[in-house]
């Protein structure tokens, strides 16, 4: 067993080195580089090319950017944030995304799950038909227009939400930005569940035991249908932990989605490394975590 | 007792009365988004934004700044001595001022700090090419030697790039320096209390500052944010009082509630590869061809963002000392009538031997992003409805100025947004070497030279007009209309905001 772990954690270093590796080659085969601009001229980008390395074999860049990982040194930001170190940078920006992230998850369980119920329980009414329809809808109009949509509404026209994150209840309208489409998505998916399992069985005797059909729904039936919705959990997890671009520009908040694409496009190659590290570090980590876990649960599934 | 209460009263209220009316001529606080993170730089010898080199003139000061109606006057000097031969300048500091930790400033730290400029080789490294030698005899005195009489030399030392540094921080942080509020001293108006990267950054008015009275606003927000819609929904919704950035499409709705335009010193053209780009450009003919054939009324009208048609390279409204605009003595590059250029280009591309665009060679027209395509498509359009030439085609390239300087194209964008209103520094970037055409022109240099050099404005203007002929004559660029600077300002609550170059200060704002 521990061996099986220690040969699963040597793997897990493996996928990441070759995660950074195909990082930092593919990175730099992006056409320019992070000195671009219109004052700019020719020598000085010249120069700070030289001072940075970047005139270097790209070998060479490697193997010096490998051994100050490490040494746990990411450098610093060349444009985006210049001259401020990369761990700073990433881990305050993580902190803003995980707080944001983790109450839109909850807005989405608490909100999606209930309703995925209701609409199974009224099958085929209008509850049913108002919660699919609506619940379509959300799963299919963009992020930013539903970004847009409320801060037109609730900041321009009503003035009661501020536009930026920064101030007193700022934080509502992005986490709903971030929660419409997961809680939708919970929605279906809680109904698809509820009615399978409804027809089995177990659930009959319920009911001719004399349970109300409300009590056989939300007791009976949801504990077995949870099993699809919490296995969605997961993935959802990471997605709204790193999906929160639209939300994150719109609403000016200063967490880290935004940087996957913003330093993609200033060609921050620090930055472009940071983050790529850290989000691989953390989903290879809760893969690895999720493996080992099904080992002590559960001896029959093999590791390795 | 009854009639004391009431006296007392109607004395206590007229007292808060006047407190009030004290309190009002000063903001305690504003809130304003001059851009997102990425343009905040506040390392002087770094900074190459607008947004940064704004928020850079309220925490800095040079041997000059600006005052309340944006003219250039002394800041950190309390006087200067010119040489008979404009050569020598010597400035006196004030014995005034300090730095944010209560050091003084001395001219030691303006030494460091153009070293310190020069040395780090960013985007305004050479912002102070004509001085050639700087000293500081004592303390309080700093001698520059330059190496042509520099009117606008003034302009420069107002430039935030040339703003002091101090080298115990700069030593002691390096790379980080001025990234975090306790990075950096300050020894402008304000310091820098708080900065919270990618959402906002808290500017306070500071008490010891020399002309701390004249600063009306104690607190600046500057709020960050790279969204155009996010900028213009918080400055509807009255978060903020002043956006740079604007939607373009629905600017327009903002009309008398906010916004703005302002002359912005800019230009909007496009160049000609000489050096490496496609051989039918070595043609002046064809290059006057195309350069004839532009309808730039239909682009100011296709914009709609309040341009002007531009007539020379050089944009409207640097005057001179007599307040005459310099472009108003210069013989315009081509006629007002559309029809006439239009039959001259013609007659220009037959010469060439592309009689009505036949056998025209293929070429790329590279533009950096879609709003300029716009420009670049209607251009053609001329092109090919004028001239028949229907081989050009535009393409947004995504590393726009790579593909520039690297020369990887045949016709570019290309607009000049001016740092300091001083005809050079709109000449300046068509000198051997310094733009991405390749072009090269010895009597272009000359009389470039020979204007930085001249003290007397009238034979000074007389050189710029010989640079502008000889544009005109080569051709090796396409100017195409005057942008304006447009922001978002809410001019019915407050007043004092100054504008310079693309720049503000926000520290004189009163309420109305």
């Amino acid at each position: 067993m521990a061996e099986k772990i220690i040969r699963r954690v040597l793997l897990a270093a493996f996928s990441l080195f070759v995660i950074i590796s195909i990082t930092f080659f593919l990175m730099n085969l992006i056409p320019g580089d992070p000195f671009m601009s219109e004052k700019a001229t020719e020598e000085s980008r010249a120069v700070l090319i030289a001072k940075y390395g970047l005139d270097q074999p790209l070998l060479v860049q490697y193997g010096k950017y490998l051994a100050g990982l490490f040494h746990g040194d990411m450098g610093t930001s060349y444009v985006l944030q210049k001259g401020r170190a990369i761990s700073t940078i990433v881990t305050d920006a993580f902190a803003v995304s995980v707080k944001l992230g983790i109450r839109a998850l909850l807005l989405a369980v608490l909100l999606g799950v209930p309703l995925g119920c209701v609409a199974g329980f009224f099958k085929d009414k209008l509850p049913d038909g108002i919660l699919r329809v609506t619940s379509a809808i959300g799963i299919s109009v963009p992020g930013y227009v539903i970004a847009a949509v409320l801060m037109l509404v609730f900041a321009v026209k009503l003035r009661i939400l501020p536009v930026s994150y920064g101030r007193p209840m700022g934080e509502i309208m992005p986490i709903v930005t971030l929660a419409v489409y997961p809680a939708c998505y919970l929605t279906r998916l809680t109904r698809a569940s509820i009615l399978e399992v409804l027809g089995q069985d177990y659930l009959k005797t319920e009911r001719a035991k004399g349970m109300s059909e409300l009590v056989v729904i939300f007791i009976h039936a949801l504990k077995n249908s949870l099993v699809p919705i919490i296995t969605y959990l997961g993935p959802l997890t990471a997605s709204i932990l790193t999906g929160g671009f639209v939300a994150e520009s719109v609403f000016n908040v200063p967490g880290l989605g935004r940087y996957f694409v913003n330093a993609i496009s200033a060609r921050d190659y620090t930055l472009i490394m940071g983050v790529t590290i850290f989000y691989a570090a953390l989903i290879i980590f809760m893969n690895l975590l999720c493996d080992i876990l099904y080992q002590v649960v559960d001896p029959r599934i093999k590791i390795g | 007792m009854r009639k004391m209460m009431m006296a007392l009263s109607a004395a206590l209220a007229s007292a808060m009365l006047l407190a009030g009316s004290a309190m009002a001529d000063n903001l305690s606080s504003i809130s304003v988004c001059a851009g997102s993170e990425d343009a905040l730089i506040l390392n002087a010898a770094h900074v190459d934004t607008l947004e940064g080199l704004s928020a850079c003139r309220h925490i800095f000061e040079g041997l000059y700044k600006l005052d309340q109606e944006g003219n250039i006057v002394l800041g950190q000097a309390a006087s200067v001595e010119t040489s008979e031969d404009g050569l020598t300048w010597t400035f006196t500091l004030r014995d005034d001022i300090t730095w944010s930790d209560g050091e003084k400033v001395k001219a030691q730290d303006f030494i460091y700090s153009w070293d310190y400029l020069i040395s780090e080789s960013d985007s305004y490294s050479s912002l102070m090419n004509m001085v050639s030698e700087y000293t500081a005899p004592d303390e309080q005195t700093l001698v520059l030697k330059l190496a042509f009489p520099c009117a606008y030399l003034p302009s420069i030392l107002c430039f935030p790039s040339t703003y002091p540094v101090r080298q115990d921080l700069v030593e002691e942080y390096g790379e980080s320096y001025a990234t975090d509020p306790d990075k950096s001293v300050y020894n402008g108006a304000y310091i820098v209390t708080d900065w919270t990267h990618q959402a906002s950054l808290t500017m306070q008015k500071r008490a010891e500052y020399y002309d701390a009275d004249s600063i009306t606003v104690d607190e600046i927000q500057w709020q960050l944010m790279s969204d155009n819609n996010t900028k213009q929904a918080a400055f509807q919704s009255g978060e903020i009082i002043f956006s740079d950035g604007v939607v373009e499409e629905t600017a327009a709705s903002l009309e008398g509630m906010g916004l703005q335009y302002e002359s912005g010193y800019n230009n909007y053209t496009c160049l000609f590869n000489l050096a490496n780009g496609n051989e039918v450009l070595q043609d002046v003919n064809v290059r006057k061809a195309l350069l004839l054939a532009v309808n730039r009324e239909r682009l100011v009208t296709l914009r709609n963002m309040n341009d002007t048609v531009a007539y020379t390279y050089t944009p409207a409204g640097l005057t001179g000392s007599d307040g005459t605009d310099f472009i108003s003595t210069v013989s315009p590059w081509y006629s007002e009538d559309y029809e006439a250029n239009c039959e001259e280009a013609k007659k220009l591309l037959a010469e060439a031997g592309y009689e009505n665009g036949e056998g025209f060679p293929a070429l790329r027209y590279i533009v950096g992003n879609n709003d300029r395509k716009a420009i670049a498509e209607a251009v053609t359009g001329d092109w090919n409805h004028v001239l028949g030439i229907d081989t050009i085609t535009v393409e947004t390239v995504e590393n726009f100025f790579t593909a520039r300087q690297t020369g990887d194209f045949d016709i570019a964008y290309f607009g000049w947004y001016m740092d300091y209103p001083d005809i050079s520094n709109m000449l300046g970037t068509m000198v051997t070497g310094a733009n991405d055409a390749g072009y090269s022109s010895e009597a272009y240099d000359e009389a470039y030279n020979s204007a930085i050099a001249e003290e007397d404005e009238a034979a000074q203007w007389e050189s710029y007009r010989k640079c502008e002929e000889i544009l005109a004559e080569d051709v090796p660029v396409i100017p195409f209309f005057l942008p304006q600077t447009t922001f978002l300002f809410d001019d019915a609550s407050y007043d004092g905001m100054v504008y310079y170059c693309g720049n503000n200060f926000f520290g004189y704002l009163t309420a109305k």
